[in-house]
């Protein structure tokens, strides 16, 4: 199914972003935190952002480790009507929806997470499977990790078509590269190619830089229509498009992720998204990845169709993705560098680097930023552009 | 004290117990449609295909080809030493299963190349005995 033309395409917006401090809140300070503490003070900065006041807000949507309720009683919202959960790209989807239907028309979009100071463990004992079954089917055999299962996914991909492990790299280096010029990045060091090589395998081929981080944060955007729109400064920033595939079939035994790389849903939503905005991969100089491990970014770059299938590691060197290079994939660092929120700091980066304000990591001459996540077999797209 | 490896408790629903009975007689067997002839794992009520609510346990060859594997280096649990290898395996009948390979095995893995079930008996910390299924290099 192809979407040729999708009603809410450019009609719905971001008008506020807010996130929290993330390398200053990595060393710890003492005081009292829990995940509501940053997701409160990065709604505080989205509202001020956007013009809007508190009691506009009529819908929240909050992220995976917050209570609906519990977050609209702590900042406050008392005339909502409609009120949900989801992951960042579902949240956003949902806002949209929301929106478009009537049920709310200015929607608070809110994330907080304590991941780190109330030491969360992935993987193992403490894995979560009940959203994603393979997280705790295969215990027995000790695979219980996310970070496992891409692994395999990886082994895979590099045995079928000839690549050293060492093909990842470019990833964390480029990534780490735009950290360090991002004030917010937890990490900014710049990272080499013999440190990432003298790095430990966790699970092999994927390194310790292949893995993303494990850090405090919140993020927060809002959401409204663009007859709405209130702020004075900051530049509201369209939703152009949204697409999503979900590869169920076997999804619990890998099939989807270990024979497929997940290109059956790339395709579907690449042929979506690009087809509602009528441009192509070619069009997108920015994009954000969903990188809770460095191979995302390969199996993205070949299911969208910015390289063909088995080069993208020639794509990375060949055309770069790092600081001046082809394509900027991932300009805050992502979630290899930057932060670990779970696709929220994508969002807010994309609406950042369509409004033109990230400084020494603004990627110059673009006029779409695509977000693309295929996280257990659901790809999403979400394409940004400025509010002409 | 067993004797026997101590061994993580996976999330399994009620249609896996007649597998791991078939398991503990070292005959695995997994569920076929009835309609539709389709072999699925993991266990379920319907068949993804036909959603056919009728299927046979049946026993399977015991054969098939190893489509990846990764050596973990992390300790995940307590009574599994670092380094481990999982594997999966395509089963002739069409699923997906996993094993564990031994790290001394690795080097000479390759794609595609054929497998052939085992049998390892375990224990869970909560002295709940299982028979894994685990796969091994088909001897050329």
């Amino acid at each position: 199914m192809t979407l040729q033309s999708w009603g809410p395409s450019g009609q719905i917006c971001v008008v506020g972003v807010g996130c929290t401090d993330y390398g200053g809140d990595y060393r710890p300070s003492g005081g009292l935190v829990d995940a509501y503490t940053y997701a409160a003070r990065a709604f505080a900065q989205a509202l001020a952002d956007s013009g809007h006041a508190r009691e506009d807000i009529d819908g929240l949507i909050v992220g995976p480790t917050l209570s609906t309720q519990r977050t609209g009683e702590i900042l406050g919202l008392k005339y909502l009507t409609w009120g949900d959960q989801g992951d960042a790209m579902t949240a956003i989807a949902k806002a949209v929806q929301a929106i478009w239907s009537g049920m709310a028309t200015t929607v608070a979009l809110v994330y907080g997470n304590d991941q780190r100071s109330s030491r969360v463990i992935y993987g193992g004992q403490g894995a979560d499977g009940r959203r994603f079954l393979p997280y705790t089917y295969f215990a027995p055999w000790g695979l219980t990790s996310q970070g496992a299962l891409y692994a395999l996914m990886t082994q895979r991909y590099l045995e079928l078509h000839g690549h050293s492990p060492d093909a990842l790299a470019p990833v964390a280096i480029g990534q780490r590269a735009f950290a360090s010029l991002n004030p917010r990045a937890v990490m900014r060091m710049a990272l080499d190619d013999k440190t990432y090589r003298a790095a430990p395998y966790i699970s092999q081929p994927l390194r310790l830089y292949d893995y993303c981080l494990v850090n405090d944060g919140g993020v927060s955007l809002i959401v409204t229509s663009r007859d709405n729109l209130r702020s004075k400064d900051a530049a509201p920033v369209a939703i152009e498009a949204i697409a999503r595939r979900d590869l169920v079939d076997e999804a619990t035994s890998l099939r989807p992720r270990l024979i497929d790389f997940y290109h059956t849903g790339h395709r579907a939503v690449a042929e979506c998204v690009y087809g509602i905005c009528g441009i192509g991969p070619e069009d997108v100089k920015c994009v954000q990845i969903y990188d809770s491990f460095s191979c995302h970014v390969l199996f993205a770059l070949e299911g969208f169709g910015f390289c063909p299938l088995g080069e993208a590691p020639i794509y990375l060197t060949e055309k770069g993705i790092g600081p001046g290079g082809n394509l900027a994939i991932n300009t805050s660092g992502g979630h290899l560098s930057e932060s670990y929120m779970q696709g929220w700091n994508h969002q807010f980066e994309a609406v950042q680097q369509v409004r033109g304000v990230c400084g020494p990591r603004q990627v110059d001459e673009h006029e779409y930023v695509q977000y693309i996540s295929d996280v257990g077999g659901e790809v999403i797209s979400i394409i940004y552009r400025g509010c002409s | 004290m067993s004797e026997l490896p101590i061994r993580p408790r996976g999330a399994f629903n009620a249609y896996d117990e007649p597998l791991w009975r078939s398991a503990a007689g070292h005959a695995l067997a997994l569920q076929c449609c009835d309609e539709c002839g389709r072999y699925r794992y993991p266990s379920a009520v319907a068949c993804p295909d036909c959603l056919s609510f009728s299927c046979s346990w049946t026993e399977i060859s015991g054969y098939g080809r190893l489509k990846a594997w990764t050596v973990i280096h992390k300790q995940y649990f307590p009574d599994l030493a670092t380094p481990y290898c999982v594997c999966v395996v395509e089963i002739d009948e069409g699923p997906l299963l996993t094993g564990n390979v031994p790290v001394s095995a690795i080097d000479a893995l390759r794609l595609e190349q054929r497998m052939q079930i085992w049998y390892e008996d375990v224990i869970h910390d909560n002295g709940e005995h299982r028979t894994l299924f685990q796969w091994r290099p088909v001897a050329e």
